[in-house]
């Protein structure tokens, strides 16, 4: 059996004694295009960050391919939120692609004639060929996702792990990133990507991590998309259970409900 | 005193060369303290120094010197401004408070501590004081030969550090998770910027004084970024900044007090001129400044009350008096006089006891009458708008749309030839005029 691209094992982490993520154990099988899907609040940026250790999770194991994380740190893309962003940053189109490629140059190497050639073709390959030297700023929301991608193409990578790329896009941008993704998973790559659409999802998505701050379920998407199963996501039930738990922080903990 | 006296005469070329290398130092380190907008860490280290400053003076007396050395006070301004960095480190880990509200506790009590002191000493030892004063405020005027060669040498390292790791830098900046994910000396080069912070702001001391160096590490670099878009750019810019800071600063208060018995400390000159600087270029920097963004907004209402004249004078068979045009435009008598000055300037538009336009002008005013309609019909058809609500929005963007757009409507609606008020729409070959 092929390594799994990505294996949780009992991931949690807490933000200032509330729990975020509760006991998270998965594996994913390389090769598909994976949604990870919640409510707003659900904790999916928080998953997607402390399983790359960018928030330190309380306890738990990840590893990527079969390895650690610092072993496999350039077998990894990753794309972060838009409004994570300082737009305003003084810096060019081509030199945020081009980002892409520093971890792979290391310390000292600059990005040559040939990288630029290859940040170009990554730009190409999302239509943003013809914005290579504007401000970053100069651009509309769908373009900014779309030269983000590009930069993670350019990180030339098997893992890739994307904060909400389809968040503030217009329809012809989100075209054009679903296609990159679904050709980045025709070459073999396992894609993440943090989703709001469920409609989407499963039309297009292969596998779906459900979480609502503990996992409701991982699996192929026809497993997963159950109404049982999403029900227990995003409803009633759901919001039940998260309003007690805060309330027991809030006791144990002595602060006053708001 | 020729110019390059400045830079060779023993007595000035300390002040003058020591200022230029060190306010250099400062500026480019003040873009990393811009773009990562922790102005206020400039800001707070320099005030962290002061007691750390007095403390040395302190020593200086418990050990019966009366006069503080520089190889006391630089370490002592170290230690407190280090110290500072860990306790807004500890605060901001340890409890909820935000990163600018322990900043500004630091920035505070140690300011507070350092004052306490200060009139502890002043009482204690005047003479004592009247030395260390000089640190809080520099004294360009005191730096020596060893300055210009420690200040070369610091300004060399930086120039050094940053662009043999320019790429490590100028991702850090922009982006901390990508480059935590992407680097694995992430964590040493964020301590870099910290210990270049800590290390202009000590080294400044003697200069442009402390407290002054904070406006050091905030000017330059924002006067640097209204003129580019490129880090490097920015980073050269901002030096340069620097450098014509300090040499203007040094020669302002050498000329006052040579001439005018004015004696202004160079040090603050210094300051004065780089703030100057970094306000001029909110203002008057030419793509982001405030002032040419009115100038071009009263460059377009210019060219439409033009475009809106020669759309008037289009539509009518016989030529117009100026108060006809003056009802219909409703603006100043002046303002529409330039305005028919620059149409007949550019032969648009002919007096002929009245004023009428010319071959020429009969194609512009029906290019913005061709516009006009175009879009009217575009909104009724494409977006439901009713035919009476869309003249509004016409009337401004007939001034906007370009030559690209106009084409990509025409075809768009299938070279129409009337609007939604049936009024013919000029055909292109009718108003098509050559730019």
């Amino acid at each position: 059996m092929r390594t799994s691209a990505l294996q949780i094992e009992h991931l949690m982490v807490n933000y200032e004694k509330s729990c975020i993520l509760f006991d998270i154990c998965l594996q994913v099988p390389q090769g598909q295009l994976v949604a990870i899907l919640g409510p707003n609040g659900a904790g999916k940026t928080t998953f997607l960050k402390s399983t790359l250790g960018l928030l330190k999770p309380l306890s738990g194991k990840v590893s990527f391919l079969g390895d650690s994380f610092k072993k496999m740190r350039s077998q990894i893309a990753y794309m972060p939120q838009r409004d994570s962003i300082d737009w305003d940053f003084p810096m060019s189109v081509l030199d945020l692609v081009l980002m892409g490629c520093y971890g792979r140059l290391g310390l000292f190497r600059r990005p040559s004639k040939s990288h630029r050639a290859e940040a170009m073709h990554c730009l190409e390959k999302v239509g943003m060929q013809n914005y290579s030297s504007r401000q970053i700023n100069q651009l509309s929301g769908g373009q900014k996702q779309r030269i983000f991608i590009a930069r993670a193409l350019m990180q030339k990578a098997t893992l890739f792990f994307m904060d909400e790329p389809f968040s503030g896009v217009d329809q012809s941008s989100e075209q054009i990133i679903m296609n990159t993704l679904q050709e980045l998973k025709s070459q073999g790559k396992t894609i993440f990507v943090v989703h709001h659409d469920l409609a989407q999802v499963q039309r297009s998505f292969d596998w779906v991590i459900l979480l609502n701050h503990s996992l409701v379920a991982a699996g192929a998407v026809a497993d997963v998309f159950t109404e049982e199963l999403i029900e227990r996501a995003y409803g009633k039930k759901q919001q039940l259970f998260d309003q007690a738990s805060q309330l027991v922080t809030t006791k144990t903990q002595g602060y006053c409900a708001k | 005193m020729t110019f390059l006296e400045f830079f060779t005469d023993p007595l000035l070329r300390g002040p003058m060369l020591g200022a230029i290398f060190i306010c250099m130092s400062t500026s480019v380190i003040s873009v990393f303290v811009y773009v990562q907008k922790r102005t206020l860490v400039g800001e707070t280290l320099s005030h962290a120094t002061y007691p750390g400053v007095l403390l040395a003076a302190l020593f200086t007396l418990l050990f019966g010197g009366t006069e503080p050395a520089s190889f006391v006070v630089v370490p002592c301004a170290f230690v407190a401004a280090f110290f500072g960095l860990w306790l807004i480190n500890r605060i901001t880990r340890k409890s909820a408070a935000t990163n600018d509200s322990a900043l500004t506790f630091v920035l505070a009590s140690f300011f507070a501590v350092g004052i306490t002191l200060a009139s502890v000493i002043q009482a204690v030892a005047p003479a004592t004081f009247q030395k260390i004063r000089l640190f809080f405020y520099g004294q360009t005027a005191s730096l020596g030969d060893l300055q210009i060669i420690s200040y070369a040498l610091f300004l060399l390292s930086i120039v050094l550090v940053v662009s043999l790791f320019f790429k490590e830098f100028k991702l850090l900046l922009f982006d901390r998770a990508f480059t935590r994910l992407t680097t694995p000396y992430f964590a040493l080069f964020d301590s870099l910027i910290l210990c270049l912070i800590v290390f202009s702001v000590v080294l400044a001391m003697k200069s442009v004084g402390v407290i002054l160096v904070s406006g050091m590490l905030i000017g330059p670099a924002v006067a640097a970024r209204q003129y580019t878009h490129s880090l490097v750019k920015m980073f050269i810019l901002s030096a340069l900044f620097g450098a014509f800071s300090a040499f203007f600063g040094n020669i302002l208060s050498l000329y006052l007090s040579d001439r005018f018995l004015i004696s202004l400390p160079t040090g603050p000159t210094i300051v004065i001129i780089a703030q100057s600087i970094a306000l001029f270029s909110l203002f008057f920097a030419p793509k982001r400044g405030v002032f040419f963004r009115k100038v071009r907004v009263a460059l377009f209402r210019f060219k439409s009350m033009q475009e809106n004249l020669l759309k008037f004078l289009w539509a009518q068979k016989a030529a117009q008096p100026f108060s006809a045009l003056s009802s219909r435009l409703g603006i100043s008598a002046l303002f529409l006089r330039i305005i028919l000055w620059d149409l007949s300037r550019k032969a648009w538009v002919t007096f002929d006891q009245g004023y009428l336009l010319t071959q020429e002008g009969k194609k512009r005013g029906g290019h913005i009458v061709r516009l006009h309609r175009l879009w009217e019909l575009y909104l009724v058809k494409d977006f439901h708008v009713s035919a009476d609500k869309v003249h509004k929005s016409a009337e401004q963007i007939e001034h906007i749309l370009t030559p690209e757009l106009e084409k990509e409507l025409t075809q768009f609606l299938h070279n129409p030839l009337s609007d939604p008020h049936n009024q013919p729409i000029p055909s292109r070959a009718e108003v098509s005029y050559a730019e």
